[in-house]
């Protein structure tokens, strides 16, 4: 359960190079990273940080969309610090990587358990070919392509109880997607979709292919004039069947509707510091095969111009 | 793309400044790139107030120019009257071209003969402000004013995206 949920945060990390900007809805300074916040400002040449999540599971959608709160006494909570590096290549071209440390903490009838290690790094590039904010009506137009590798530890070779100690999908993964986002005044508006297609992975002689995976994501963003900026970000993943030796499970396609509520505010120039609380809604249908969670994220970036 | 000295400005008020009139009147003259809704613009206010008061009793001119697509007479009178300066639309963004503005508080400083002789940011602050900032266009004025070279000819604009289409 808990790496599918990690291709789910992986997409949205991958993002970061989508939606982005929240800060300054007018295409300028300190605001970079609705969604996620790995993306450079205009200005800056380069960023560093880190974001920690904390999300606790509420409860699960089955293959059919129904929707089933947590069992009695079960618990499960996730927790990941990120690390975020950025960097301009051009003037309309960044390149940025975002390094996982998972931690799972499970608490079931008479058994607990709590692990976690480096999950799957994610590589992404962004191309700007348009920035939001240069012409009164063609949005900006950004093209993404990213991969994902398996360096977090797959379910299959977990070792600790509950699984506790699996970090990773166990596959490579690559991801395209294609940014939009526009300004007016304070305001920001942006779409962004994502594709992401998962490699054959091997595993106890049995064969598997995730499905493609298609997230999209909308955010919408008001800048006060205390430099304070507030937003909403709702994305929705949906995942075809896996096929396990060639034959397709007609039952593991995948899908999550997860909301957001976003606060950043730049302390200078350069640091600004960004949270947000999240939750997947739990409500049949809107869901399947995923666990539904709630939490928060807090991120601190340093931006260099 | 048109010289920048070939355009003409259009006063909050109707009136027409050509820019080779503006150039031939001072010695110097700054021509600094305005947006109406960037914070980092709002957060310079203060202080582009305060360089045209030590520097226009010098002889430098001064054009605070709004290309921006959505610039309208009615609303660039209205932001004048707030920030305590004067603004000129720039119809189509043609001065913008011709200087290669791209975001706002870009300046540029222009001799009576319409040669660059500083482009760049107003200081190294975004929006907010610092008193250990480096004032590059104000130091630039000086070091012309004083008749050397300036010692950063060309610096880093750090304002919003000028929205010019």
């Amino acid at each position: 359960m808990f790496p599918e949920h990690r291709a789910t945060a992986i997409a949205l990390a991958f993002a970061a190079l989508a939606p982005a900007r929240l800060a300054h809805a007018q295409a300028c300074c300190a605001g970079s990273g609705a969604v996620t916040p790995a993306r450079l400002a205009i200005h800056e040449d380069a960023l560093v940080g880190t974001t920690l999540r904390v999300g606790g599971v509420l409860g699960n959608y089955a293959p059919d969309g129904a929707y089933s709160s947590q069992p009695p006494h079960t618990t499960e909570v996730d927790v990941e610090e990120d690390l975020l590096a950025a960097a301009r290549i051009t003037k309309r071209a960044q390149v940025a990587v975002l390094i996982p440390l998972v931690e799972t903490f499970r608490a079931y009838p008479g058994q607990t358990a709590h692990s976690g290690g480096v999950g799957d790094i994610n590589l992404g590039a962004r191309y700007d070919f348009a920035l939001a904010g240069e012409a009164r009506f063609v949005p900006g137009i950004a093209v993404l392509v990213g991969a994902t590798f398996p360096t977090g530890r797959p379910p299959e070779e977990a070792t600790q109880p509950l699984a506790v100690d699996a970090t990773g999908i166990g596959a490579f993964q690559g991801n395209v997607g294609l940014a939009l986002e526009q300004t007016w005044g304070p305001w920001l508006l942006n779409v962004s979709g994502i594709l992401a297609q998962r490699a054959t992975r091997s595993a106890q002689g049995v064969s598997e292919t995730l499905g493609t995976q298609l997230t999209a994501i909308g955010a919408l963003a008001y800048s006060f004039r205390s430099d304070l900026t507030l937003g909403f970000v709702g994305s929705y993943a949906a995942e075809g069947n896996a096929a396990i030796n060639g034959v397709t499970d007609p039952d593991s396609h995948k899908r999550v509707l997860t909301l957001s509520g976003v606060a950043l505010y730049p302390l200078t120039d350069a640091l600004r510091i960004q949270g947000s609380l999240f939750l997947t809604p739990p409500v049949s249908s809107l869901g399947a095969n995923q666990p539904a969670s709630a939490g928060m994220t807090l991120t601190i970036l340093m931006g260099f111009s | 793309m048109p010289e920048a000295g070939s355009v003409v400005l259009r006063g909050t008020d109707g009136s027409l400044h050509p820019v080779d009139a503006e150039l031939r009147g001072h010695p110097l003259t700054v021509v600094s790139f305005f947006s109406a809704h960037c914070p980092c613009q709002r957060a310079h206010d203060a202080r582009i107030r305060e360089l045209v008061a030590k520097d226009a009793p010098l002889g430098v001119g001064f054009l605070f120019v709004d290309s921006e697509e959505s610039a309208t007479m009615g609303r660039d009178a209205d932001e004048a009257r707030a920030r305590g300066y004067a603004l000129v639309l720039d119809d189509g963004g043609k001065l913008a071209r011709a200087l290669d503005a791209e975001y706002a508080t870009f300046s540029v400083v222009l001799d009576r003969d319409g040669h660059v002789v500083y482009r760049g940011g107003f200081d190294s602050d975004q929006h907010h402000l610092r008193d250990d900032r480096a004032p590059y266009l104000a130091n630039a004025i000086d070091d012309l004013l004083a008749g050397r070279a300036p010692r950063a000819s060309e610096t880093k604009a750090l304002g919003c995206t000028l929205e010019l289409r």
